[in-house]
């Protein structure tokens, strides 16, 4: 109900700004919002394994790298007997494989729908007319990707951990298990938020691509998708401590394999909120000054 | 011959002021080539900084061949990779009967139309890591072999857009895959490591990849002269028969495109 009515505040203020929300229709949708959310992602959940293929081929950009640079480490290990420390094979090939899955279930790619479908193309308009919030609407767009890219990533996990000779080195402790899995919702959250943000910047300078892949080349290397942040040289691990990149991916991983002590769980979960306040907020007056910004003809 | 140069100039020159055009976007893109650029070298750079030999490649050997990557990359990415995103975009969209009608070649069409002026930073990139490697490391070149080496990575580049262009001809018959041209670009990465890191997984994924394989990694053999002629023949042959290939199996896909109304 919380949550619902959290929705519905989103709702009425962005709804209000975009003057379609009024105070006359708001009762009406107060107790089926939910329902109506569920049935977006519903749809958007056909959508996404009607188009499974492509879903796959996606996912295969998630799995590509990770299992490259496993390789790569794979002739290192042969060639030298401990190349990274406290780091050992297991280690190192179960941080791999956990990024395939942290990189197709927690890396949103809803940027560049919003960029080039909604903002340059104008279909904005749409979403604007529509009694729903665009932020939760884009959420649960995405969501169903996220979701069967992860199962993949899935798949690939149990099916790799068969040709590991001593198995994965995942974490055993029930805690580790519980703040991990909230790590990983807050992880998808700033991600999300992130990637919202990129998205409507389109509001501004309309041409995107050399952004979206700027911030890709930052994303890869301070989001630990190269190797453990953690065998950066100490002024890199610094600077990608203080970035949010680790807080999406690399640190979700950590705390699965188990690298995390209690303090350090909590000191994650707790510079997380940071992150997400911060992005809540950037978002919130993004839009709010882009939407006056934006025309959209013949729509 | 000469309408396609001329034709060619006028895409090179839409293309530039399309550049002007977007100022933003223009500054962005020049940044993001250079950061592209500057990555594959601190990747490497972080990856071989833990060991000095993998899979009988010294750590230099390996810096080098990411300068062999990053020239051709830079070069492919200037003239070819906008033109792939183009075509899957026609095909997905059933626009492509459009360009079968014009008077001029269409895989001339669908490869060259967008030049792509950001990523030349990276064959400079690529130039400037190279001499500063092969100074540092005392590596002599004569100009025979230099002016080899280059041969060698244009026969590469063949190489790559070959692969390239036939992977994307299957949009054919699966537009709504577009975003195998995404994959294609990791797919080109998989060239700046050495050969020997595929055969050590599996002697089939090396055969797979085969192709993918010695696009960069000949021309920089021939560098350390651990090439035979062997080696430079299978690169050639290779490229002639993909590129013949890529050209027969395009206008064999055109049979079966279809579209309505567009």
């Amino acid at each position: 109900m919380a949550a619902s009515q959290n929705n519905l505040d989103t709702l009425s203020k962005e709804g209000a700004a975009q003057g379609v929300v009024t105070q006359n229709n708001r009762k009406s949708y107060f107790g089926t919002l939910p329902m109506r959310y569920v049935r977006i992602f519903l749809l958007h959940f056909q959508d996404a394994f009607q188009n499974r293929s492509r879903s796959f081929v996606w996912f295969l950009l998630s799995l590509l790298n990770p299992l490259l640079v496993l390789l790569f480490w794979r002739g290192a290990f042969e060639s030298s007997t401990s190349p990274l420390g406290d780091w050992s094979y297991n280690a190192i090939a179960s941080y791999y494989l956990l990024l395939v899955i942290a990189g197709s279930f927690l890396q949103v790619h809803i940027e560049e729908d919003i960029a080039r479908r909604d903002i340059q193309s104008g279909f904005l308009s749409h979403y604007l007319t529509k009694p729903f919030s665009y932020i939760l609407r884009k959420f649960f767009q995405e969501l169903p990707w996220r979701i069967i890219q992860g199962f993949f990533g899935v798949l690939v996990l149990i099916l790799f951990s068969f040709f590991l000779k001593n198995g994965l080195f995942l974490t055993h402790d029930l805690i580790g298990i519980i703040a991990s899995i909230v790590i990983v919702v807050l992880a998808f959250f700033i991600s999300f938020l992130f990637k919202m943000i990129v998205g409507i910047s389109a509001l501004w300078i309309t041409e995107f691509y050399g952004l979206q892949e700027l911030i890709g080349v930052i994303d890869i290397v301070f989001a630990g998708f190269v190797m453990p942040l953690a065998l950066f040289p100490s002024f890199v691990r610094t600077l990608s401590y203080i970035l949010p990149f680790a807080y999406m991916i690399y640190f979700p991983i950590l705390s699965f394999l188990g690298k995390l002590s209690s303090v350090e769980l909590l000191q994650t979960i707790g510079i997380q909120f940071v992150w997400l306040t911060v992005f809540g907020i950037t978002y919130r007056i993004m839009w709010r000054r882009g939407i006056k910004k934006f025309t959209g003809l013949g729509q | 011959m000469k309408r396609y140069f001329r034709v060619y100039r006028a895409y090179a020159k839409m293309s530039l002021e399309a550049l002007f055009a977007y100022r933003a976007n223009f500054i962005n893109s020049s940044i993001s080539s250079v950061a592209w650029g500057v990555f594959s070298f601190v990747s490497i750079f972080l990856l071989t900084s833990k060991t000095s030999t993998i899979y009988g490649w010294k750590r230099e050997e390996i810096i080098i061949l990411t300068c062999g990557y990053q020239i051709m990359i830079g070069v492919f990415h200037t003239l070819f990779s906008k033109n792939f995103g183009y075509m899957a975009e026609v095909i997905e969209y059933a626009q492509l009967d459009g360009f079968l009608l014009k008077p001029i070649d269409s895989q001339f069409v669908m490869s060259m139309r967008w030049v792509n002026y950001t990523s030349i930073f990276r064959i400079f990139i690529g130039l400037i890591f190279l001499l500063y490697i092969l100074q540092n490391f005392s590596i002599g070149l004569d100009p025979f072999i230099t002016g080899i080496f280059f041969l060698l990575l244009l026969v590469g580049l063949l190489l790559l857009y070959s692969v390239w262009f036939t992977v994307a001809t299957v949009l054919i018959w699966f537009p709504r895959l577009s975003n195998i041209i995404e994959l294609m670009f990791n797919v080109s990465g998989m060239t700046r490591y050495p050969g020997e890191l595929y055969k050590h997984a599996s002697e089939y994924l090396f055969l797979f990849l085969l192709p993918i394989t010695l696009v960069v990694a000949t021309p920089v053999k021939f560098l350390f002269r651990r090439t035979s002629i062997f080696d430079i023949s299978e690169l050639f042959l290779v490229a002639i028969i993909f590129f013949i290939f890529s050209r027969k199996f395009w206008k064999f896909a055109l049979r079966f495109y279809t579209s309505a109304s567009s």
